[in-house]
């Protein structure tokens, strides 16, 4: 071999190199990490004085090695404890991923976080805490990074649309589209429509929630609307359904399970407008012009015809609305049937017009069309109960177990008279037990409770929030522990 | 291999090695060696059929001082003769009784294959 040809790794090749060798225990990398960056320098000159592509064999090579061996010196320092955690954190990520559709890296995220969370506090309670920590640590950062930041999925579940065209006749102006619009539901025999919401928030980080709707409507006295919504993503649909029964208007909404009876249509619309962006009031306000339901909201405005664009294989116009400063509206009317075919609104705050909340709303209308008499009844779901929400799987099972190992924990502990803080969280509802003889530690985890709280039903989605809230609770359990037993770094990471 | 043996009892239940365990022990049985020499070693000797990682490698010598197969020469080189920051290893009796008997037993089944007519004529 030519040794002039040989050339070793570079400055910064080496430093990754360091850096993946943080991938092995610190116990292992402190006794072998100067031999084996030796020998990485070594075979890297050796390589390179063959050819690039042997220096590319040899990184893969060397990558191959890492993969395998990391896991098996990992496994070698990991006391039994922990890996029950990590296998109890796997089985939790299989649990959340299977029952996950669709599939998020967020949900992938929070597994990882609350995986790595357990696998630390459970590596500390093994007394192995310095390398479960590192672990956590590592895990914690990589879930928070991929439940906060890297969501690589297109954040509206759409087709590109295509471009807005000019359109052909010049004497149609907004007014004139919203007119004709108007005209065809008022006059409409039946209609029918499935639709979905969609609702994407921008901060703190980019997120779209998807509930569903339909509506079913016959001029001659039937009407249904219906729309469904999942709180958290591993539970049951909720669902709320409004209908007329001979003619009187009749609801029922799965968190309050009972029929109701409204003192009228517009009424009954009004309950679900808020929690269906506006879905129960748009059209079924069309069908019926002298209810009180109220038509589009924005309609009254000033509304400019931009073109026309091609909306799932059809034509629509494309309509836009001013508003007071950070609101907007854009309307897709199907330029054949007149019929709304998407409605997005964007609610900015006044200080940042950019930022804020984006509502779409989709349909799939047909008009006048032969309606199903089972259509517009609707039959009445049975209300929940404590057990069949544990039974019927879901994230409710994940809660029941968060909520029953602090619980566990408060037992322990107060048993042990080692309490400083405990928590039992159920659903939305949080009990504390703040005992203990050291006030300092209880405030503290008092503190991280409040800002857990706040940081769970405020910043955080709300899909998640739960989740997070019982994850919080645990860290904070177990980080008071952590404090208790002086081992205050975890302690301090834990009420971060 | 165990994580880490008490004392080293009978060779025989040791077996059979990890392909990098019984190379790493071969390339000691001749003398000692660096890590970096052992894996050098190695690959020439296998044609480079089997080229030990640094992770493999550091891992497998861990296991190995552990299982007391091998131990820490306390001869330092000097510092012409090679890098002094190289930890030097050595075969314990032990670690030589485990090679031999994994070549015993690797040495019986080339017999078998032999005598079954296993092998392709040169």
């Amino acid at each position: 071999m030519n040794s002039e040809s040989r050339s070793g790794p570079s400055r910064l090749t080496l430093f990754a190199y360091r850096v993946v060798l943080r991938c092995y225990p610190a116990t292992f990398r402190r006794r072998y990490e100067a031999e084996m960056v030796d020998a990485f320098r070594e075979e890297w000159a050796a390589a390179s004085g063959k050819g690039t592509a042997t220096v590319i064999g040899y990184a893969t090579h060397l990558l191959w090695d890492i993969v395998r061996t990391v896991p098996r010196e990992w496994s070698a320092v990991t006391s039994r404890a922990a890996m029950l955690a990590f296998l109890a954190a796997g089985l939790g990520l299989i649990y959340l991923l299977a029952g996950s559709r669709p599939l998020s890296l967020k949900v992938l995220g929070c597994a990882t976080f609350t995986g790595a969370i357990g696998l630390g506090a459970l590596g500390l309670m093994a007394r192995r805490w310095r390398a479960h920590l590192q672990l956590g640590v590592v895990g914690l950062l990589v879930g928070w990074l991929l439940a906060s930041g890297l969501d690589l999925r297109p954040h509206r579940v759409l087709p590109p649309q295509g471009p807005v065209l000019p359109v052909k006749d010049r004497t149609l102006d907004g007014a004139e589209v919203l007119r004709r619009m108007t005209a065809v539901y008022s006059s409409a025999t039946s209609y029918s429509d499935t639709g979905e919401i969609q609702t994407t928030y921008t901060t703190p980080f980019r997120r779209t929630h998807i509930r569903t709707f339909s509506t079913t409507f016959v001029r001659s006295g039937g009407f249904r609307f219906e729309f469904k919504d999942q709180f958290q993503r591993l539970d049951p649909w909720n669902e709320y359904a409004v209908w007329l029964e001979q003619g009187k208007p009749r609801s029922w909404w799965t968190i309050e399970p009972q029929m109701e009876r409204p003192k009228d249509l517009a009424y009954a619309l009004a309950g679900p407008a808020g929690i269906s962006s506006n879905a129960s009031t748009h059209v079924p306000g069309l069908l019926f012009p002298n209810s009180r339901i109220g038509i589009l909201p924005f309609a009254a405005r000033r509304s400019d015809l931009l073109g026309v664009e091609s909306i799932e294989g059809r034509n629509a116009y494309k309509l836009s609305f001013s508003g007071e400063r950070g609101w907007s509206w854009f309307l897709w009317v199907d330029t054949r049937s007149y019929l709304i075919v998407r409605i997005l609104s964007h609610h900015g705050p006044l200080w940042a017009p950019a930022a804020g909340t984006e509502e779409l709303l989709i349909y799939h209308p047909r008009l006048n069309i032969s309606i199903n008499p089972d259509m517009l009844t609707f039959r009445l779901g049975s209300a929940p109960t404590f057990v069949s929400q544990i039974l019927s799987g879901g994230q409710n099972h994940l809660l029941f177990f968060c909520g029953g190992l602090s619980l566990l924990m408060t037992l322990l502990n107060v048993v042990h008279r080692r309490l400083l803080v405990g928590a039992w969280c159920w659903k939305k509802e949080v009990w504390l037990v703040a005992l203990g003889k050291r006030l300092p530690a209880g405030a503290l985890g008092i503190l991280a409770v409040g800002v857990g709280l706040w940081l769970g039903g405020v910043e955080l989605d709300l899909v998640m929030t739960n989740n997070l809230l019982a994850m919080l609770m645990m860290q904070v359990g177990f980080g008071c522990y952590a404090l208790h037993r002086r081992t205050s770094g975890y302690a301090r990471l834990a009420a971060t | 291999m165990p994580a880490a043996a008490a004392a080293p009892h009978d060779p025989e239940a040791e077996l059979p090695l990890t392909p990098a365990v019984f190379h790493i022990l071969l390339a000691l049985a001749d003398g000692e060696k660096h890590g970096y020499a052992i894996m050098q070693e190695v690959k020439e000797a296998t044609e480079g059929a089997t080229h030990l990682g640094p992770g493999t490698l550091y891992g497998s010598l861990d296991r190995m001082l552990k299982a007391r197969y091998i131990a820490e020469s306390e001869r330092r080189p000097t510092a012409d003769e090679d890098d002094e920051r190289r930890r030097y290893y050595r075969l314990t009796l032990f670690g030589r009784q485990v090679l031999q008997a994994e070549a015993n037993r690797l040495a019986r089944a080339v017999s078998r294959a032999r005598g079954k007519k296993v092998f392709a004529p040169a």
